[in-house]
């Protein structure tokens, strides 16, 4: 027996020698024992170039080319394996077998450092992973190629992405074309998209068009995923899917109790809830919870004394900086029976109420003096309401992101309340851009475009667009955030035109700096879209309403 | 096997003459009727039973069918219905029976209505009525599984044990608001099985529910001098 266990000793410390191995790792980097991987921002020529940072999707066929920088003491000793994995919520997606969850397989799609890869993946969303490992030693390092939580999402063929022009067609119905530009600089280029619906489906949409807003297909989903639209016309609601805009619901089968009176004048998603306002009643429809994928009864309020709006707010709820005891509701509505603003939280059936207003309060947000004009979204966060007052216009702008209930909602200060006397043809006013990043304050009576904003303390406005002969403004359209800081977002300024006379319809591209609602050619020669501003195209149907789906 | 094939087919023709010797009973020539309840009701059971916290109204009116044993005949055919007094417990201000039925020529069945009443001794104990054919010139009565319906109703709730499911949506329970609850989402022509594991409904579903009785209860306040309250003397709220 001792001798036995002597020569196990022995033998133990023969083999003894592994770590010390591992640890001896010098050379020219230095002691290096770990591998680093990292997208290679250089050769790629800039880390805006990343496919996986900025790109909310990818579609069939793509070329996705991502070199890859290699920290390690003996790289040539690595052999590399790039995965692709179904992926949901920060993890590999699960499925159930059986009784039990287990885990997507992965696939492997290259066997190189550097990526180059034609997307063959289904519809899904997806993680990319680089996993680079010593043949001698077995050590091993692995890279995640895309930052977002969810994984890159694949999408189905058939979506064509770009700005959706919701067009009156002459025999009055509704057509749908598609305008994408080099300052929109994710879509490719300049192209237009003439009778993209009635060719797509061998029809127009019945009834004249009313609005186009990103809406969602009910799936449970912790995100904000706009994969389809809503329109509505004049005859009807309807939701499409975004691929290949196929029908999925229509009026009478989006709600649970269809409304008496068909009027949908306004319809938002955000915050995983879709708000629908139809004929002064709001609805709603969770997509964080399990759903019928149908609007609700109508919001209650007190004796149902209530007639909202068509404003619905863009920026509600947050939790990243919010401000202690921020109202964060789910959405704010205008109450025009009321003269008041009324916070609808999530969740819940009814509507709740402010707090007395502050007797030093700059607005009243519990009674109006009228009923505004027009109530729109501008400055980023604020609302901002057009009064037509006894002495005059005036803009009253209030605040209801991220803010607490202190009895004073004014946006501004002293400033939330300013005379509009300088502001040209403003009484006339019919079209507004809602949903403003910036402060500038884009309006229309139907002849030329008009530019104010209330944070560079001019009192006039400025003639943005001058229409020619019989042409009149039809639409007005400010491009939202493209994905995160994407460069040119929240820069440009659509404006839709028709003329009459010759039946054409114009759409004006203008570079905008939206603080100060004037013209700025900035992004467009940096990023190969030209100095030219406005960019004007023609040939469009009389365009009503537009929206970006990745830019609402 | 001759002998056995010859055995065996003498043992089935005995057997076959055995059977006919008892052979005598013909409906067509006995004709019975039967009661039948609404099938959504009463399928296989002899019995029915109501709570008027899911009815519009005040009254509900059950269908019932009296159905013949035997062939149609081509004229008219009248079938008796009495209340057995022994087996009811409702008041006779509280139901409507007819006293007959006719079954018309060429039709093997015919329908007839029990009217049932909600009335307040309902809250607290259920009735019933048994009601079942007696023999008239044309029908003899049927067979004693469904010779007979029993109907037995009331107002009463209980809470059910899945209220802490429903909790998210309509709040604390009260029996009053339970039953503004029934009410209303009868009156809507929605379902009123509420249990979470068996109606199917899921949370946006039963979220339109919270919406709809909270649009009802503004209604109801708004339309009644005091607003609603619970058997506590609570604000019923949604």
């Amino acid at each position: 027996m001792i001798l036995l266990a002597t020569m196990a000793l022995f033998a133990s410390c023969i083999k003894d020698e592994s770590n010390s191995i591992l640890t001896d790792f010098e050379n020219e980097f230095g002691k290096n024992t770990i591998i680093e991987l990292e997208f290679d921002s250089v050769r790629a020529g800039g880390s805006n170039m990343d496919p996986f940072t900025w790109s909310a999707s990818l579609s069939p066929g793509q070329h996705i080319s991502l070199p890859i920088k290699v920290k390690y003491a003996y790289p040539q000793n690595l052999k590399y394996t790039w995965v692709v994995l179904p992926y949901k919520a920060g993890r590999p997606k699960t499925y159930q077998v059986g009784n039990k969850l287990v885990y997507a397989d992965a696939d492997t799609i290259a066997n190189t450092k550097d990526l180059e890869f034609d997307v063959n993946l289904a519809p899904d969303n997806y993680q990319f992973y680089l996993i680079a490992e010593d043949t001698i030693t077995g050590l091993s390092g692995s890279y995640k190629a895309v930052p977002s939580f969810q994984g890159v999402e694949v999408v189905q063929e058939g979506f064509t992405q770009g700005l959706y022009l919701l067009c009156e067609t002459e025999d009055g119905n509704t057509d749908i074309e598609i305008y994408t530009s080099a300052l929109m600089l994710i879509y490719g280029g300049d192209n237009a998209y003439h009778n993209y619906y009635s060719e797509l489906a061998g029809k127009t949409i019945p009834g004249k068009p009313r609005f186009i807003r990103g809406g969602t297909d009910g799936k449970i989903s912790p995100y904000v995923t706009k994969n389809t639209f809503v329109i509505a016309t004049d005859k009807d609601l309807y939701r499409f899917n975004k691929t290949g805009m196929v029908l999925m619901d229509s009026w009478d089968n989006m709600f649970y109790e269809k409304p008496e009176v068909f009027n949908p004048q306004k319809f938002f998603f955000q915050n995983q809830c879709e708000f629908l306002v139809n004929n002064g009643k709001l609805y709603t429809l969770n997509t964080d919870v399990a759903n019928s994928r149908k609007f609700s009864a109508p919001i209650a309020a007190d004796v149902n004394n209530y007639e909202a709006a068509p404003y619905l707010m863009k920026n509600t709820m947050t939790s990243w900086g919010a401000t202690p005891n921020a109202i964060n509701a789910a959405q704010v509505i205008y109450d025009q029976k009321n003269l008041r603003f009324l916070p609808y939280y999530a969740h819940k059936a009814t509507f709740s109420g402010f707090t007395n207003t502050d007797k030093d309060a700059y607005l009243d947000a519990n009674k109006l003096p009228a009923n505004p004009k027009y109530i729109f979204n501008g400055g980023g966060d604020q609302t901002y309401c057009l009064m037509d007052l006894a002495d005059g216009m005036y803009l009253y702008r209030y605040q209801f992101f991220n803010v607490a209930d202190d009895g004073d909602f004014s946006a501004d200060g002293a400033r939330s309340i300013l005379p509009l006397s300088g502001c040209e043809d403003i009484k006339n006013a019919k079209l507004f851009a809602d949903y403003n990043a910036g402060a500038a304050m884009y309006y229309s009576s139907g002849k030329d475009v008009h530019a104010f904003s209330p944070a560079t303390g001019e009192t006039a406005s400025h003639k943005l667009y001058t229409c020619e002969g019989d042409e009149e403004v039809t639409a007005l359209y400010v491009m939202g955030t493209c994905g995160g800081g994407w460069p040119t977002s929240n820069v440009i300024l659509f404006v839709g035109t028709w003329s009459e006379s010759t039946k054409t319809g114009k759409l004006v591209q203008f570079e905008m700096d939206h603080t100060t609602g004037l013209p700025n050619t900035m992004w467009g020669p940096m990023f190969g879209a030209g100095d030219e501003n406005p960019v004007i195209t023609t040939g469009w149907k009389k365009i009503i309403d537009m929206t970006c789906l990745d830019a609402e | 096997m001759k002998i056995k094939n010859i055995l065996l087919l003498a043992a089935v023709s005995l057997f076959g003459l055995t059977a006919c010797e008892n052979d005598g009973f013909y409906y067509q020539d006995d004709a019975r009727v039967r009661l039948v309840g609404d099938e959504n009701w009463t399928l296989g059971t002899d019995s029915l039973e109501l709570s008027f916290l899911t009815v519009t109204g005040d009254e509900a009116k059950i269908d019932v069918d009296a159905c013949i044993m035997g062939e149609v005949s081509d004229k008219d055919r009248v079938a008796n219905i009495i209340v057995d007094n022994a087996l009811t417990t409702a008041d006779a201000s509280l139901y409507a029976v007819p006293a007959s039925v006719t079954i018309p020529a060429g039709s093997n069945k015919a329908t007839f209505q029990v009217t049932l009443r909600n009335a307040e001794v309902l809250k607290s104990k259920t009735v019933r009525l048994y009601i079942k054919v007696a023999e008239s010139a044309d029908f003899k009565v049927g067979v004693n599984e469904e010779n007979h319906l029993i109907l037995k109703w009331s107002n009463i709730l209980t809470k059910p044990l899945y209220w802490d499911e429903l909790k998210e949506f309509f709040g604390e329970y009260s029996e009053e608001k339970y039953r503004f609850i029934l009410k209303t989402l009868a009156d809507k022509g929605y379902d009123t099985n509420l249990d979470p594991s068996t109606s199917g409904l899921n949370w946006s579903d039963l979220h339109n529910y919270n919406i709809v009785l909270a649009n009802a209860l503004a209604e109801y306040n708004a339309t009644h001098s005091s607003s609603l309250v619970d058997e506590n003397g609570a604000l019923i709220t949604f």
